[in-house]
């Protein structure tokens, strides 16, 4: 008896012991700073024993490879660093897939170990990292360098858990923070009063810009026009890429490109363009979302009115635009690349995918309102949607002896030789407008087959294009829970849904529900 | 000696019952740590205003007394998206009796049972992710589903979003939860004595009489311990929903437990709280409810 009892003890035992590793599985799922091994996938990265001899600028394999032009050309800058030896944490996220992640922060860190080889780099890449990292900032368990996505950027910053950088960014002279687009430096100034970004502290710096642009494929519109041709049809040409097409213009463009796809035998799952959504619309309108304070309904509604008629009219009566029925989880790259359409609006990482692909490719920018069509009269011509970024932020508790490491690591993404190596790896445009207009950054471009003319395309509307409606505040529910929700009924399948909910009577329902949610 | 005898005895007791505290105290320990303190917690919490954002703080947080709960009371989509839990209900019996006549038809025909329960099993063995990843493909525009639809009606219908998500969705449920019942059905119908079946046989009872009279009372733990569960996971449904609808705040689509997901990732912990109480208490009270019934009915029986 005593020795079933010892025996169901030890059992108890190591059923205890295997609950405590199944929490402990957990808490080391989401490493702190004191704990910075317990992780899912960490990369220790330093120069010589994450990259090739080859790539390595170091073992002087690789005399004329693009790491040592970049660097020679910041080898005069002043990359001092006096806290010693030591190693920092750095948390990232894997949602456009781990490897693309993986690559972008190895070609970076690559460059910061080779100017700072006494700071190493543990590198953790989170999934659903901008729905969840937050808690962690919340409960004091960040790593000191984090990724922030602008999306995230509002409410993180309201945590009082990011550094404020204003006074390291003031006595750095790696940067320059004048020559950055303001449309990125300012996404990540919070003010700390109203809690609301595009002023105040500066508690990031951004990584990269991303401008979105409308993507067409090339082959689909000279076979179109070897139809036109042989049908007496006019010719479709390709979108300018000097200026922004009105909304006249790229309307007619797009039916003309239904109209011969349909009659050419492309079929009724073929769509002329993805991905036109309401805010470069309603903006380029004349109108907003919320009122200037953005704590309202805005008081003139015809910029929205303008805006949401002509995304209904888009699908159901000019029929260019594909339901999302029929688009499913993809994304509009992925529709382009299987040329389910002949255009796309989208960001600039998609390029990557593009230039992988067979496709014959070229980009415009994104169409949008002018003064005298649709009934406009205040157009803002150039505000023709909104752009991505994604910033670093150091945690407001990394220990005081980490911070310079922190700092350096900040500022050195930040720096133009950071970006050079980024824009390098073809993933962004530098988030510096010099920078972006440089020759070998073009250069690179040109030999990435872009030309010259549509790269210039990226660096323009990096400059116009602001953040999104994520960052209008802290939370995105007032949109969610309101545009997004009533639109259901706007954007119906069901016409007679659609009849009796006309954009007026869309317009007084957010109307009504908004003040909930603000 | 009947002194000693006795305590003894009662030394004996003592040691069972340390060594009782001992075997249970792994999940004591656990259910502490990490449901019990918690959930004194997010109780504490939900009269608070802790989060972060517009009005709120990190830490300094205040006690708001009743306010998130008027929050979330007064809050309509919330409530439709109650009802979308009920409707969601609807599946739990629908799949429970799907469950029973493929359990009978189990246990009645010896060959192949157990290959078929393997393969009943295998959608409760692939995760909740994966099976609506799967779904949502096959309900997409250019999925099975459609094709079928468009082939026959000559349209499609959306079934990502608007009024057939929710049909769309109690049919996926069936399929991604009957398994378990198919396999604890099974069990408890295997547990029924053969004898009352001969008995019943004997005394001129047909097929479905021995169903209604035997089988059914027989297996009815199983019947309301899968009900329960089925309605209390129906009323927490929330993976698989907030994959496969196209706009997860639509009212069609939207479900209670997506509020509180929401809240926490906009760091609102206080009001998502109160979310979480009260979901809670709706199922803790349908919980009472069927508890209720059920000794009801068994005392009838």
């Amino acid at each position: 008896m005593k020795k079933a009892k010892f025996l169901s003890l030890i059992a108890c035992l190591f059923m205890l012991t295997g609950c405590y590793d199944s929490y402990r599985f957990q808490f080391i799922s989401y490493p702190s700073v004191d704990n910075p091994d317990g992780d899912i996938s960490t990369n220790v990265i330093s120069v010589g024993n994450s990259q090739t001899s080859e790539d390595d600028p170091e073992s002087g394999g690789g005399g004329d490879s693009v790491y040592d032009k970049i660097f020679a050309k910041y080898d005069a800058l002043p990359w001092e660093y006096n806290g010693g030896q030591t190693s920092i944490t750095m948390a990232h996220w894997n949602d456009n897939g781990v490897a693309v992640e993986t690559a972008v922060v190895n070609a970076l860190l690559k460059g910061f170990n080779h100017r700072y080889p006494e700071i190493q780099v543990k590198v953790t890449y989170y999934p659903d990292y901008e729905g969840s990292y937050g808690t962690n900032l919340y409960a004091g368990t960040a790593c000191d360098v984090i990724l922030v996505p602008d999306g995230a950027f509002t409410k993180w910053g309201a945590t009082g858990r990011l550094k404020d950088l204003q006074s390291l960014i003031d006595s750095s002279e790696i940067l320059n923070t004048e020559t950055i687009f303001d449309t990125a430096l300012t996404r990540y100034q919070l003010n700390p009063v109203t809690k609301r970004a595009g002023s105040g502290n500066q508690l990031a710096l951004p990584k990269d810009i991303g401008p979105q642009v409308m993507y067409y494929n090339r082959d689909i519109i000279d076979d179109l026009n070897e139809y036109a041709s042989k049908n007496g049809l006019s010719a479709i040409d390709y979108p300018p890429n000097d200026r922004i097409m009105t909304m006249t213009e790229a309307t007619n463009w797009w039916i003309k490109v239904k109209d011969y796809s349909r009659a050419a035998g492309y079929g009724s799952n073929f769509y002329p363009v993805t991905g036109i959504g309401p805010e470069g619309l309603v903006w380029s309108a004349g109108g907003d979302f919320l009122n200037a304070n953005r704590d309202g309904f805005p008081g003139d509604t015809k910029g929205l009115e303008i805006g949401y008629k002509y995304i209904v009219d888009a699908y159901y009566d000019y029929e260019i635009l594909p339901h999302r029925n029929v688009i499913g989880d993809k994304t509009g790259c992925s529709f382009f690349l299987e040329k389910s359409c002949a255009s796309f609006i989208s960001g600039r990482s998609d390029v990557s995918s593009l230039r992988g692909s067979k496709i014959n490719w070229d980009i415009a920018y994104v169409p949008s309102f002018d003064n005298g069509e649709y009934g406009v009269s205040n157009a803002n011509h150039a505000k023709n949607t909104f752009s991505g970024s994604v910033g670093y932020a150091i945690y407001s508790g990394v220990q005081a002896t980490k911070l310079e490491a922190a700092w350096k690591l900040v500022e050195y993404i930040a720096s133009k030789e950071g970006q050079e190596i980024l824009s390098a790896t073809g993933y962004q445009i530098p988030v510096y407008e010099d920078l972006a207009k440089d020759p070998d950054v073009i250069q690179r471009e040109i030999d990435g087959g872009l030309s010259e003319e549509s790269y210039m395309i990226f660096v323009e509307s990096a400059a116009s294009q602001s953040y999104g409606l994520w960052q209008y505040r802290a939370s995105i529910e007032w949109k969610e829970k309101t545009y997004d929700k009533f639109s259901e009924n706007l954007l119906h399948s069901d016409a007679n849904i659609r009849k009796n909910y006309p954009v007026t009577s869309f317009l007084n329902d957010v109307r009504n529900e908004i003040g909930r949610y603000l | 000696m009947v002194r000693a005898r006795k305590k003894s005895g009662k030394h004996a007791k003592i040691i069972d019952n340390i060594w009782g505290w001992v075997f249970s105290a792994p999940l004591l320990i656990g259910l502490t740590l990490f449901l019990f303190i918690p959930l004194g917690i997010a109780f504490y919490y939900s009269f608070t205003n802790i989060g972060v954002g517009e009005g709120y703080s990190i830490d300094n947080f205040t006690w708001n007394n009743f306010d998130n709960y008027a929050t979330v009371f007064t809050d309509k989509m919330f409530a439709r998206s109650l009802l979308n839990a009920l409707i969601n209900c609807i599946g739990v019996p629908i799949g429970m009796v799907i469950a029973l006549m493929l359990a009978t038809f189990l246990v009645n025909n010896k060959k192949g049972s157990t290959l078929f329960r393997v393969i009943y099993y295998i959608p409760t063995i692939c995760g909740s992710a994966v099976i609506a990843y799967i779904w949502k493909w096959l309900y997409s525009g250019d999925g099975m589903v459609n094709n079928f639809i468009e082939a026959i009606f000559k349209t499609q219908i959306d079934l990502t979003g608007g009024i057939y998500f929710m049909p769309a969705m109690i049919v996926m449920g069936i399929w991604s939860g009957y398994g378990t019942s198919v396999l604890l059905l099974y069990a408890q119908l295997k547990n029924i004595p053969h004898s009352l079946y001969e008995a019943a046989s004997i005394d001129g009872a047909g097929g479905f009489r021995k169903f209604i009279s035997i089988t059914v009372p027989g297996v009815m733990p199983t019947i309301f311990f899968i009900l329960i569960t089925g309605v209390s996971g129906s009323f927490q449904d929330f993976a698989r929903f907030n994959i496969m609808a196209s706009s997860p705040w639509s009212d069609y689509c939207a479900m209670p437990a997506y509020f509180v997901y929401s809240l926490t990732n906009d760091l609102r912990f206080g009001l998502g709280c109160a979310y979480g109480v009260v979901l809670g208490a709706i199922i803790t009270v349908i919980f009472i409810a069927q508890e209720i019934i059920k000794r009801r009915f068994n005392k009838n029986a």
